[in-house]
């Protein structure tokens, strides 16, 4: 944390709690997230990452407690649509997209309600462009193949350039060739200013291209660090490692 | 894009050229009479899957929408004594007002609730139009509507001509009207609030914003619709709430197929065409209509527009299997040669 703290927090989430009646699914999570880093999130099923990611974006809830600040703008009250719209973007789990609609709608559509109605059709044909689905962009949502799908879906999130992109295990469901694919599109993404947090069942991923990690288990953050240390802390293996080795 | 604009032009002008077109071909007075019933349930059907359909939302309200345009039209000509096209415009700007306020109480509400309430929202209308004679004419109604005037000519001269080009046109540019919606972004945004809200709402759409809107829009053409149906009959009366109606509305919707835009106009007129064929059938009329129906939605769901559809691709898939091989059929013929 000491090598960060002079850099420029983009986000940042102190004791964030979400429960569902009295059960516990995120309990006083904090941590920061640094412009320009690839922050990956672990953790055994239900152990609570993408309830995480939903207080967060404020879909389909918010925070039950805790603060979350991004750039600067306390956002664990605002709705949704006005969290994305302030560039605070995400996937979801699987590969979700509007599959009556083509391509190139599903991006405009995001386009015209995150970015604004000027120019949302080229915005979308540039976001489509970035994911390397242009060739696709008259093909309905439901006749893409899964990983198309999963790029369609980080094209929706990618308009109008935002800051920070969370990412619910965008590897899920793919063969090797397209994981790699799509961990080459994070890096790419990143290279070019975007912050990431991606959660992520398949490890090597995030050991290629997370800067730092979070493990997270029974909904309470277990270990911080890098990669490396975090993927070979005693905790971890125990806890989730021990579960599903790959 | 800049390739379907042509055939959409022609698909328009083509509906406006039969809009035009239908008052010579059906002349006799019975026919006219079936042909204006079918338009009017046209419009009532095609707008009303504006919500249904394309928004996913159980919105029984726009039969109720239907009914008070009909009474807003009823009241402005006869009790305020207003020309046609005022009287027009006041009915589809209280179905737009009510349209709205009936979102309000369903705005935390999903699926089957939302019928529930909505439906309440028209048996409420129902027994208001009893409890305020004075204003509605209560069970009796309002009878005695003036026929509809524009520019000095009554729409009912020259055996009701007027009105079959009004309804015609009506429900040309509805289709048009709802064809420029469903390929906006708002029309995106119902459709992807119907099929992903969470995805959606993180895509930047305020689903009450745009769902509110919705419902204005389809309460200003159920408006429109139910004082089209009063100017017509010329008589406004409870039976705009009733129960018929709500059912009748939606058969024609899932019969004709809630996917296509033109979907409920084919099954309004299917409906209303067999309806007159089974008047002489009495009581039996609506049980044969609703086995029907339920077979339709058995043996081809999607109702007759999506059958349509899929009949048209299959030809066309056909003639350019036959005609000139398209690029998909080669190339399994050709790894068979080369196996
Ligand atoms: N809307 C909800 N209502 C009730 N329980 C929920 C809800 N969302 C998540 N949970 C519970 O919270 C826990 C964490 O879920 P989740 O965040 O999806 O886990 P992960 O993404 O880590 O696999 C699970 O036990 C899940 O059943
Ligand atoms: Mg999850």
């Amino acid at each position: 944390m000491t090598a960060t703290t002079n850099q420029h927090v983009l986000l940042s989430v102190r004791q964030a709690c979400r429960t569902f009646g009295s059960y516990r699914a995120v309990h006083d999570v904090t941590f920061d997230l640094t412009e320009g880093e690839v922050l990956g999130i672990a953790g055994p099923n239900g152990a609570g990452k993408s309830t995480l990611f939903n207080l967060i974006t404020g879909v389909p809830f918010n925070a039950s407690g805790g603060r979350i600040v991004y750039a600067g703008r306390h956002i664990e009250r605002l709705p949704a649509h006005k969290i994305a719209r302030l560039g605070l973007r995400r996937t979801f789990q699987a590969d979700q997209v509007f599959p009556e609609l083509t391509a190139l709608e599903n991006v405009r559509l995001a386009a015209h309600y995150l970015n604004g109605r000027r120019n949302s059709r080229s915005t979308a044909l540039q976001a489509l462009e970035r994911v390397g689905l242009l060739h696709s962009a008259h093909l309905r949502g439901g006749d893409l193949s899964v990983l198309a799908r999963k790029k369609l879906m980080i094209a929706g999130a990618l308009v109008g350039d935002p800051k920070v992109l969370m990412l619910d295990e965008p590897a899920g469901g793919l063969d090797n060739d397209d994981q790699d694919d799509l961990a080459t599109l994070v890096e790419t993404l990143n290279a070019d200013g975007t912050t990431f947090v991606i959660i992520e069942h398949v490890l090597h991923l995030l050991r290629r291209v997370a800067n730092r990690m979070i493990v997270m288990v029974a909904g309470e953050v277990l270990v911080v660090g890098s990669p490396d240390d975090v993927l070979s802390d005693p905790r971890v293996i125990d806890a989730y490692l021990g579960e599903s080795n790959r | 894009m800049t390739k379907y604009v042509p055939s959409r032009l022609i698909r328009w002008a083509g509906y406006l050229a039969i809009a035009v077109v239908i008052p010579y071909v059906f002349v006799a007075p019975s026919s006219r009479l079936l042909v204006c019933t079918a338009l009017i349930y046209a419009l009532l059907a095609a707008s009303w899957n504006l919500t249904l359909g394309f928004g996913g939302i159980f919105n029984f309200a726009h039969a109720g929408m239907f009914g008070i345009g009909g009474y807003a039209m009823a009241i402005a000509t006869l009790k305020l004594q207003w020309a046609s096209i005022p009287s027009l415009a006041f009915a589809v700007l209280v179905g737009a007002v009510v349209g709205g306020l009936t979102y309000l109480p369903v705005i935390r509400m999903r699926g089957i609730y939302i019928a529930l309430i909505t439906f309440v929202f028209v048996q409420i209308s129902y027994h208001l139009v009893l409890a305020l004679p004075d204003l509605t004419g209560g069970s009796g109604g309002l009878p005695g509507v003036p026929a509809m005037t524009i520019a000095g000519q009554s729409l009912a001269q020259y055996g009701g001509l007027g009105y079959l080009w009004m309804l015609g046109a009506a429900v040309a540019v509805l289709l048009i009207v709802l064809e420029l919606i469903m390929a906006s972004p708002f029309g995106h945004s119902l459709v992807a609030l119907r099929d992903n809200e969470q995805l959606a709402r993180s895509r930047g759409v305020n689903r009450v914003r745009q769902q509110f809107i919705a419902f204005v829009i389809s309460g200003a053409m159920a408006g429109f619709t139910g004082a089209m149906y009063v100017a017509y009959f010329r008589v406004a009366d409870v039976s705009l709430f009733g129960f018929g109606l709500v059912t009748l509305g939606l058969s024609m919707i899932f019969l004709g197929g809630t996917k296509q835009i033109w979907g409920p106009v084919v099954g309004a007129v299917v409906i209303t065409l067999v309806n007159d064929r089974l008047t002489g059938l009495d009581a039996w009329s609506p049980v044969v209509f609703a086995a029907g129906t339920i077979a339709v939605l058995i043996f081809a769901p999607g109702g007759i527009s999506a059958a349509l559809t899929r009949g048209v691709a299959v030809l066309r898939g056909r003639l350019t299997n036959s005609g000139r091989p398209s690029t998909s059929s080669q190339t399994p013929q050709r790894s068979v040669e080369h196996a």
